[in-house]
């Protein structure tokens, strides 16, 4: 039987490996992707909150957080891909200057 | 994700990335404190989280109904302004995203 329990432990899991990602990787993309990650392990709370409390307003809020999600990653990208063109790399330790 | 696919075929990564890490005294620390987080995390789950009060969409209540026809419903009645403000922010997204992404203005 899998309770709601579960749904958390791994929710958290997920959260967790987004936050250790973000820390340890160098490469722009691939904090973006751990950034994405954390977001979708807080939209499975949502749901498994949602589904145990019999409501429905958990399900809404994923609906916005993965709204948010997409301009977020659109725009994300664009900015990443405007600084690979000026400067020739997406890691962040060469990307540290504000303007030169 | 599709996006993300194609903005890694666009930039076309195969630089090594170990070898560029200024900061190679971050990782223990980091994967400790994941760990840390976790616990903590699991601890609060363990606590009196799971106390609320229940709503009027149970189980068998959704099923007769369709999960999709509720949030339908819910999205354009109660939770208009939302979802207006929803369709706005995809509109300045994708507007700033073309922006940012073309070369000469």
């Amino acid at each position: 039987m899998i309770t709601i329990t579960h749904y958390l432990v791994l929710s958290a899991i997920l959260f967790t490996l987004g936050v250790v990602g973000v820390l340890v990787r160098r490469n722009a993309i691939i904090i973006f992707m751990c950034i994405e990650l954390m977001l979708n392990a807080v939209n499975l709370s949502f749901v498994a909150f949602a589904h145990y409390l019999n409501s429905m307003q958990g399900q809404l809020f994923v609906f916005f957080t993965m709204t948010v999600a997409a301009a977020e990653a659109a725009v994300g990208l664009a900015i990443i891909v405007a600084v690979f063109r000026n400067k020739e790399t997406v890691n962040i330790d060469d990307i540290n200057i504000m303007k030169w | 994700m599709v996006l993300f696919l194609f903005v890694i075929m666009l930039l076309n990564l195969n630089i090594k990335e170990e070898a560029k890490n200024a900061l190679p005294f971050q990782r223990i620390p980091a994967v400790v404190m994941g760990i840390v987080l976790f616990a903590a995390i699991c601890m609060i789950i363990k606590s009196k989280l799971l106390q609320g009060k229940h709503g009027e969409y149970t189980t068998a209540y959704v099923n007769s109904v369709g999960n999709t026809k509720l949030i339908g419903n819910l999205l354009f009645t109660d939770y208009l302004l939302p979802f207006e403000i929803t369709s706005i922010l995809l509109f300045v997204a994708a507007i700033g995203a073309i922006m940012l992404a073309k070369r000469k203005l």
